[in-house]
């Protein structure tokens, strides 16, 4: 990891108490000279779209906060393949929970945009933790925030439609293959296996991709599926589409 | 309460068994003396609702004795058991922390004992004893590990996989009988099915499938696990 974050000293003059994130973030109660003093150790560093900030299973080494561009919060299932729990934008901090329980990073972050971050490690949070108890509060209520929308998206996925389930699966395919988001992405997967993916038969599979390309946001070429409207696709995943 | 349910004497907190293995561990003595001043307790008959999603929190529960399961309301009506909870686990602490609504319904699955603390006596507690807080938030992010490790596989892997899943969850869960392969509980298969996120006729139809493969063993609404390595297989733990 240590490879991938280059520390641009030019930029580290934005201190805490200058940053304009920290209303928002559970940093919200400590005083600036506070922040300063603790994490005397932070790095601003810079991430290319793609880049890993961390992966799951690498040992914790700090949080990250996050002060532009926003990243994929991914966990990786069965075989390896991703699941976007969510998405982390400026003022979230990545890798509390790993720090609470002490144990190594329990996803895998990676930057869809350029991103700069702080990066605090272990050592200072920990200090802070011992000189602002009450920052504790802040942490539960993040941690509340993000287990009820876990367990709505959660309450959603499982009673999900098998068209939204297929919106996903075609925007996680795609994501996964080298193409970038913009432009015609080709999926290459058989009817038949997506099909299993789904737990749904091929015959049903056919019509909701008529639907789909009558509203034309997929296409087929070549007996491949070609995602046409990366956006609105996503709307569907997340069983938000303007009807 | 009513006559038919065994009524227990509940022991003040300092006494009571479970307190070792709860959010309570690190609590004095003193302070645990004033939480006992304050709590009060309840017999809830199985498959009574303990709070339901969207009202206001009073106060927090604690189990003394019994099961409860955690569930939410899905937007077509169908329920999705988000967790389960047993003896020396609280519940409903989330809504209490984020002064918010209640997230999820809780009811019984047998009958319960459940000690109830107001709201005040527990603020109080997480402001004054940083100890305590801390167990807080380690449970707030083990529950959060569970929602995540839930969602991921209710994303990306099939029914069959799911439910033999859910099998090995509810036995870790609620333990065995004597021959160590029953489960000790009498779930519902519509239970069973919200559980792998899936509907009742599909529980039904994916069990009846196991026990026609002898991985399981079904005897009315006893599950007896007969094929542990081959259920395990299905279940595709990889971790």
């Amino acid at each position: 990891m240590n490879s991938i974050r280059q520390t641009s000293q030019g930029q580290n003059q934005a201190t805490c108490a200058q940053c304009s994130l920290k209303k928002f973030s559970v940093f919200k109660n400590c005083s600036s000279t506070l922040l300063e003093e603790v994490f005397s150790h932070k790095a601003l560093v810079n991430f290319n779209a793609k880049d890993k900030l961390m992966k799951q299973g690498d040992s914790f080494e700090g949080v990250y906060c996050i002060q532009k561009g926003v990243l994929k919060i991914t966990k990786e299932g069965k075989k390896g393949k991703e699941f976007i729990l969510w998405f982390a934008k400026p003022g979230d901090i990545i890798g509390l929970d790993s720090f609470i329980n002490n144990e190594n990073y329990s996803f895998t972050a990676i930057a869809i945009e350029p991103v700069c971050a702080c990066f605090i490690p272990a050592g200072d949070f920990k200090y802070l933790l011992r000189k602002q108890p009450s920052i504790t509060i802040g942490l539960m209520k993040d941690l509340c925030d993000k287990i009820t929308f876990i367990e709505e998206r959660l309450t959603s996925l499982s009673r999900k439609k098998i068209r939204e389930h297929f919106a996903e699966v075609l925007i996680s395919l795609a994501v996964k293959g080298k193409n970038s988001s913009d432009g015609d992405v080709a999926v290459s997967y058989s009817v038949k296996d997506m099909a299993n993916i789904l737990g749904t038969t091929r015959n049903y599979l056919y019509k909701i991709m008529n639907e789909f390309s009558r509203k034309n946001l997929i296409g087929v070429r070549n007996r491949k599926v070609v995602i046409k409207n990366f956006d609105k696709l996503s709307l569907v995943a997340i069983g938000d589409e303007a009807s | 309460m009513k006559a038919a349910l065994k009524k227990l004497e509940i022991p003040p907190c300092d006494k009571c068994e479970n307190v070792h293995s709860s959010v309570f561990c690190s609590l004095s003595k003193a302070e645990l003396g004033n939480l006992s001043q304050a709590k009060s307790h309840n017999i809830y008959k199985k498959g009574q609702v303990i709070f339901y999603e969207g009202t206001q929190p009073q106060g927090l529960y604690c189990i003394y004795s019994g099961k409860v399961k955690i569930h939410k309301l899905g937007n077509d009506g169908k329920e999705q058991i988000v967790r389960l909870a047993k003896q020396g686990s609280v519940i409903g602490y989330r809504a209490l922390l984020s002064s918010d609504n209640y997230y999820a319904t809780a009811t019984t699955l047998e009958d319960t004992h459940i000690c109830h603390f107001p709201k005040a006596a527990y603020l109080d507690l997480l402001m004054n004893n940083p100890q305590f807080s801390m167990k807080t938030i380690q449970m707030l992010s083990s529950d959060l590990k569970i929602a995540e490790h839930m969602i991921t596989n209710m994303a990306q892997k099939h029914v069959r996989e799911r439910m033999a899943e859910a099998l090995l969850i509810l036995r870790e869960f609620f333990g065995t009988e004597e021959d160590g392969m029953t489960i000790n509980t009498i779930l519902t298969r519509e239970d069973i099915g919200s559980m792998a996120g899936t509907t009742t006729e599909t529980s039904i139809r994916v069990l009846s499938d196991f026990n026609r493969n002898k991985i399981v063993k079904l005897n009315g609404k006893k599950i007896k696990i007969t094929d542990q390595k081959e259920l395990l297989k299905i279940a595709n733990l990889n971790e």
